[in-house]
């Protein structure tokens, strides 16, 4: 547990544009919006390894202190409280890139769908209240 | 530039020769303010006038936008009647004395008036301007291009607004258009001498360009598709460029238009009424539209800390556990795993000498103990998680709260938003309806514009999306073509100069960047220290900041960080836009002070007591020469005295009137200037 810097983090390449686009549009970095989806996937108790598909998106120092604590405890919950899971930083993170892959699809399905077209490109006019549906669906996840 | 002598020959109001001779001590203490005190139509506009036409040329001021061009005369008419009686014209000049960087400038515009029965005709005569060296040399020019390139170099005619103004213009400049804003843009940087650094990056801009051109064309396989895309790329970057600075000045265009056609609509008295209405409801519109962009970036930047919500229970279970082991003492633990190994794996004896062998009570006990404890750095890092995950626990209320407030602000800003638009349409609605087929088609003019308006803002934001995704594109075939460079060794001379062009041009760009962010923040950071000193004590509880935006355009953070310049009043935003020009000339000059004269025509109008007490009390001390062209209401006792008690008033001018459309200005001792105000209003 180094919060490593050096790892590039992937997801799936066919999301490429969706990250840039969410990236400028709703989120500060690409890293929150991976936050987001590995959070969203864990929670579902969905994940999706993105084998081949996988494309280097970027680089683990954006991650923050928080989000790497986050990080960790999603691991060790599902490895019950085994430490040992959360030493390798690498491994920490490829199991986020599984949830954060699975994540976006229910991201896609229950809020983006009706921002992007089929091939993932967000309609800039419309989305320009996607933060404030971001929050709105987060906030009605919790209720 | 500091302005030493205005001389005026049957120029405006002002018949025959007549002169001012302006208070120019520099340094600490200098006399440097001289104030020119006139009733309203004595002609202060007119010595305003003569300024700035002897250094430019120029015939109208902004405040003549409404005047028709042939109504506007420069030349004394009494003069021109005398002249008239002998058949002869008039031969009107302005000569302008003033000296830059210790060295003397005299400029001398010229006019020639005629008239006869029927018409009167003015024209623009010769110019000159004498330049003495402080080598004692002098220079002498007459061709008008090198003159206005030469004043263009010492105060740039697009911020000579910002250092000559009019009372209503100060305040005009924080209402600044997109096409105005680009103009005094160019002019900041020109003072603050950044434009140099901006020709280097367009120069190397070209470089990189042919450098990777050549690159390509010689290059072969997955090298020369990536040079390929690049040029590609750099070229539809640059035409996306091109296209954005077209829609910024087409929006400016619409805009004026739109304007146009709310002036010609203002002309039917039976709209009169709805086109005042909607034009306050276009303003209200506005600034909600503001704060909802607020509202949604406020919200953006809170999208990450909000997500960790999604997994509190996950965060609430791992941190007790964690904090469990701590309470029963199991972390850290008592005993360090490493000292177990070594006593089971190398010394084979405890500490106390007791032998640890295999088999015996000794080694099962130490072995259950082993699988019970972690590793140092294991511990280390639960302890660390637990830290982390009880600071998210703590942050989470004000988290969950604060989303809360910001959708509902925001559902509550978007319904605002929706009722001005029904009743804005409800207003357009009756404008069309009107009965008068020319009032119905100019609304049709305007439903256009803002049709247009709305298409080109989409385009606008589409294109700065494209924009982004290029860059990264960029950026990523930039790592590519290195890589590729490295592993194939392609690094010949020409692809070295392409790459040396590139991290040159990536490089200025950066310096650039950095250098006008750090003097934009400076700006506002003096334009603060000034605004909190010449603001009045109401302003200071309600407005807290002023913020200078990338184009050097202003806004005002009130104290609830909220984006108020279109609240503010008329007096506040002169003093804001005074405590701006107070800045930039302090940034401009290094921080010493800048040279440069503040010219301002009757600014006190719209002043309290106390903004003009703060002015008159600090502004002679932030600037290197104040010229102050002041009424009788705005220049009473209390500002004389509270003037001259600075030390710093040398010149007191008095302009009188000498009959119809004739003013005379006479110099008056400062010492009795409080005695003659008291009976100023009669003229003599």
């Amino acid at each position: 547990m180094n919060m490593s810097g050096d790892i590039r983090v992937k997801t799936d390449k066919k999301y490429k544009g969706l990250y840039n686009d969410l990236k400028n549009l709703a989120f500060g970095d690409m890293h929150e919006l991976f936050f987001l989806c590995s959070c969203l996937g864990y929670r579902a108790h969905k994940s999706k390894p993105l084998g081949s598909n996988g494309e280097e998106r970027f680089w683990s120092r954006t991650i923050t202190p928080e989000e790497y604590a986050c990080f960790y405890a999603m691991v060790l919950e599902k490895n019950d409280m085994n430490l040992s899971t959360t030493k390798d930083d690498k491994s920490v993170i490829a199991e986020m890139e599984k949830y954060a892959n699975a994540g976006m699809e229910i991201l896609l399905e229950e809020l983006l769908n009706e921002y992007c077209s089929a091939d993932y490109k967000l309609d800039s006019i419309h989305s320009k209240e996607l933060p404030r549906a971001i929050l709105h669906y987060i906030y009605e996840k919790l209720q | 530039m500091i302005l030493t002598k205005l001389t005026m020959n049957d120029f405006r109001q002002f018949k025959g020769v007549q002169q001012v001779d302006f208070a120019s001590q520099m340094g600490q203490g200098g006399k440097n303010v001289t104030v020119i005190f006139g009733q309203n139509g004595r002609g202060k506009t007119g010595l305003f006038r003569a300024i700035v036409f002897a250094l430019y040329g120029e015939r109208r001021l902004s405040q003549d936008e409404e005047v028709e061009q042939q109504e506007l005369y420069l030349v004394n008419s009494g003069a021109i009647e005398d002249k008239k009686k002998e058949g002869k014209s008039v031969h009107a000049y302005v000569e302008l004395d003033f000296r830059h960087k210790e060295e003397q400038f005299t400029i001398k515009r010229s006019l020639l008036a005629i008239s006869d029965k029927h018409e009167r005709l003015e024209q623009l005569g010769p110019v000159t301007l004498s330049h003495t060296k402080s080598d004692g040399n002098t220079m002498t020019f007459n061709d008008p291009e090198e003159i206005q390139r030469i004043v263009n170099n010492i105060l740039d005619k697009n911020v000579k607004e910002y250092f000559l103004f009019d009372g209503e213009k100060i305040q005009r400049l924080t209402m600044a258009s997109i096409e105005q804003r680009k103009e005094v843009a160019k002019g900041i940087k020109n003072l603050l001498n950044v434009d140099a650094l901006e020709k280097a990056i367009k120069a190397l801009q070209k470089l990189r360009k042919s450098l990777n051109t050549e690159v390509g064309r010689r290059a072969t396989g997955e090298y020369k598709r990536v040079v390929y895309q690049q040029n590609q790329l750099d070229e539809k970057r640059n035409a996306l460029k091109a296209r954005l600075s077209e829609i910024e000045e087409e929006h400016s265009h619409l805009s004026v238009e739109k304007k146009k056609t709310d002036k010609l609509l203002e002309e039917y008295q039976d709209i009169l009424h709805l086109v005042k209405e909607r034009n306050d409801l276009e303003t209200q519109l506005k600034l909600q539209k503001e704060h909802a962009a607020h509202l949604l970036s406020e919200m953006k930047a809170r999208t990450a800390k909000s997500s960790q919500l999604l997994i509190s229970s996950t965060i609430d279970y791992v941190f007790n556990v964690i904090d469990q082991k701590k309470q029963r003492g199991e972390i850290p633990s008592e005993v360090r795993k490493d000292l177990i190994e070594r006593i089971l794996d190398i010394d084979h004896k405890c500490i106390c000498e007791r032998p640890v062998l295999p088999g015996t009570p000794e080694q099962s006990a130490l072995l259950r103990w082993k699988n019970k404890v972690a590793d140092i750095e294991l511990e280390d890092s639960a302890l660390e998680i637990w830290r982390s995950l009880s600071g998210l626990r703590s942050s989470r209320d004000d988290i969950s709260g604060l989303v809360e407030t910001l959708l509902q602000g925001y559902a509550v800003c978007r319904n605002d938003i929706e009722k001005l638009l029904k009743k804005i349409e409800d207003v357009n609605d009756q404008i069309g309806a009107s009965e008068r087929k020319d009032t119905a088609d100019l609304e049709k003019i305007r439903k256009n514009i803002e049709e247009k308006q709305i298409k080109i803002e989409a385009e606008r934001i589409t294109i700065k999306k494209e924009l982004e995704t290029i860059e990264a594109d960029y950026a990523s075939l930039s790592t590519q073509r290195k890589n590729l460079e490295k592993e194939e060794n392609l690094k010949n001379e020409l692809a070295r100069r392409a790459s040396l062009a590139e991290e040159t041009y990536e490089a200025v760009e950066q310096v650039y960047k950095e250098f006008t962010d750090e003097i934009k923040d400076r700006i506002a950071q003096e334009a603060n220290k000034y605004f909190a000193q010449l603001l009045d004590k109401e302003g200071r509880e309600t407005l807290k900041r002023i913020l200078v935006n990338s184009d050097y355009s202003l806004q005002m953070i009130d104290w609830l960080g909220k984006p108020t310049l279109a609240n503010i009043g008329a007096g506040q935003r002169q003093v804001m836009s005074i405590s701006f020009i107070a800045a930039l000339a302090k940034v401009a000059s290094m921080d010493s002070i800048l040279e440069m004269p503040l010219f301002m025509d009757t600014p006190f109008g719209r002043l309290s007591y106390e903004h003009r007490k703060n002015l008159l009390r600090y502004l002679p001390s932030y600037c290197a020469q104040w010229i102050l062209l002041a009424t009788d209401t705005e220049f009473r006792k209390q500002e004389a005295s509270l003037l001259r008690d600075g030390g710093r008033w040398g010149k007191f001018y008095v302009l009188l009137s000498k009959g119809p459309g004739v003013t005379v200005i006479q110099e008056r001792d400062i010492e009795h200037a409080q005695a003659m105000l008291s009976d100023a209003m009669e003229e003599n």
